[in-house]
């Protein structure tokens, strides 16, 4: 007899069934996709809002969130880590307008500041470039979209296996065709285009926000 | 022109999307060929680049799928595009400036809040109709309180029976005042039973000091913790501030909530210099933070210096007299 537990079966079934039975009440489910996606949500949040105190609470909030309204999760608007990066946004974006809403003008932000780099606020909650919606803004939706779009960016390049980051810095960045980098790193075309492909699709789940997200 | 099955076009998507241009020339394509039920017959053609496109151009006209996925590819490009955008930060068109970080990890204490939020949630919704107050919060208990509270009078709900195995003598006299004061806003908690009009402040209180007496489990459970007791001006010990390789905890039931527009700032001095490190939270009589110190954080409790809470404005600014000061180890 093997040891496989009801936690290892849970652990391994696809979203939609976890989803399925969050919408039915059970715990393990949800805390099966925390341990899927909660880092990924981390990495994004903690990127975005420069907070790992603020970016806990926020992940806090989209488990919730996850776990009273599963019912709403629709498998063919996208997939279950698109729709909570979705919700993560939602909510991220709340703390900075709430944070925009107190007198205080903090220093301005640094769009794109790493959280890796800078290590934890030292200015409380949501600090460093936390402000970035304040009134002075010349275009807040613009300066958001962009950090938005970096923190999952960041995020993603870091989670992602180094060969499929190389084809598509390549890609990208020197603008290789998939036959120029099967030759500079003298992998066969297949692999090349299958790393890209997978890399583009990580990027895309990360950034396409899925239609009709919940509200709060 | 050459037909493309849908598989085909899917791959072609894909292969474009890091092209630049390409895609925005594909959807031009797509929107300037004629409806869907007047597209000529397919033509069959040497193959080529631009009878490629355009065959590409007519699949995706007719396809809603591939429609969706171009739309997809667009947003992504588009999103790429924003990210790399050159500006103060100078990320310079280049997606290798975004690269080169570490994976970041989440808190290991994230998850048990979540689990405990998430269970509260649930025993809530379990709960019989007419159940109110702290009943249910009460109930929200991990696993581990419920078996103390059974052999416990239900009015002084025990902290987790495995720190209590765990602890080592030295610690567990120094740790006192923390349990003692986790214990007491438990206690508190219970106080509130019958409030009805209390139950979501109650509710999201139990969840955090479930939460947080999973934390202090855990610090406690390290061999490798500290403990620093801290003193109120009269020189009184009023809470404590506790931390292990990984997590950290203060704690005290000496605070008043703070009044509007203040709240309570946890920082370390060294060299006069105050660094900000955290904000107290209540849940019921209990006032605390809970903070990380894995290897993303740059809060430091060994080298000496103080540790203190001081009330100070919530808009900023600071350097007002403490209300706990302990001494941190060299």
């Amino acid at each position: 007899m093997t040891g496989r537990t009801g936690d290892d079966a849970v652990a391994e079934m696809g979203d939609a069934e976890l989803v399925a039975r969050i919408v039915s009440g059970d715990e393990a489910a949800l805390m099966a996709v925390y341990d899927r996606h909660g880092d990924a949500l981390f990495g994004i949040a903690v990127r975005f809002l420069a907070d790992r105190e603020a970016a806990s609470e926020v992940v806090q909030e989209v488990f919730l969130s996850l776990w009273q309204r599963a019912a709403r999760f629709d498998p063919a608007a996208g997939s279950l880590l698109a729709w909570l990066i979705g919700i993560t946004r939602h909510r991220a974006l709340d703390r900075l307008r709430a944070e925009a809403r107190r007198p205080r003008l903090a220093a301005p932000a640094r769009a794109g500041a790493s959280a890796t780099d800078d290590g934890p606020s030292d200015e409380g909650s949501l600090g460093r470039g936390a402000t970035s919606i304040a009134d002075d803004e010349p275009d807040p939706a613009e300066e958001i979209d962009r950090r938005w779009s970096r923190a999952v960016v960041r995020s993603a390049l870091a989670e992602m296996p180094d060969p499929e980051r190389r084809v598509l810095l390549l890609a990208y960045d020197d603008g290789l065709s998939q036959s120029e980098i099967a030759l500079r790193l003298g992998w066969p075309l297949g692999t090349v285009k299958s790393r890209t492909r997978r890399a583009l699709a990580t990027l895309r789940e990360r950034l396409v926000l899925v239609p009709g997200l919940l509200e709060p | 022109m050459s037909r493309i099955d849908h598989a085909a076009a899917h791959e072609r998507l894909a292969d474009l999307a890091l092209e630049p241009g390409a895609l925005e020339r594909l959807a031009g394509a797509v929107e300037r060929l004629p409806a869907a039920g007047n597209v000529a017959p397919p033509e069959v053609a040497p193959a080529s680049a631009e009878s490629d496109e355009a065959s590409l151009a007519d699949h995706v006209r007719a396809c809603a799928r591939c429609r969706a996925d171009l739309d997809g590819w667009r947003q992504t490009y588009a999103a790429l595009a924003t990210a790399t955008a050159a500006d103060a930060d100078a990320a310079g068109g280049r997606l290798g400036t975004l690269a080169g970080e570490r994976p970041i990890a989440a808190p290991a204490a994230l998850r048990s809040r979540i689990k405990a939020a998430i269970h509260a949630e649930a025993t809530e919704r379990a709960a019989p109709v007419g159940r109110t107050g702290m009943g249910n919060a009460a109930t929200s208990l991990p696993r581990s309180l419920d078996r103390d509270r059974a052999v416990e009078p239900a009015s002084r709900p025990a902290l987790p029976s495995r720190s209590r195995g765990l602890v080592p003598g030295r610690s567990w006299r120094v740790a006192l005042p923390l349990v003692a004061a986790l214990a007491l806003a438990v206690g508190g908690l219970v106080t509130l039973r019958d409030q009805a009009s209390r139950l979501d402040t109650a509710r999201a209180d139990a969840a955090a000091l479930t939460s947080l007496a999973t934390t202090v489990d855990r610090v406690l459970a390290d061999p490798s913790h500290h403990v620093v007791p801290l003193t109120a001006a009269d020189g009184s010990a009023q809470g404590t501030l506790a931390w292990s390789t990984h997590d950290l905890v203060v704690m005290t039931a000496a605070l008043a909530s703070p009044p509007e527009g203040k709240e309570y700032r946890c920082w370390v001095e060294r060299g006069g210099v105050r660094t900000r490190v955290g904000t107290m939270w209540f849940a019921g009589d209990l006032a605390y933070w809970n903070g990380s110190l894995d290897d993303w954080a740059t809060i430091s409790l060994e080298g000496g210096g103080r540790f203190g809470v001081s009330l100070e404005p919530a808009t900023g600014g600071g350097g007002s007299s403490p209300v706990l000061l302990g001494d941190l180890p060299a």
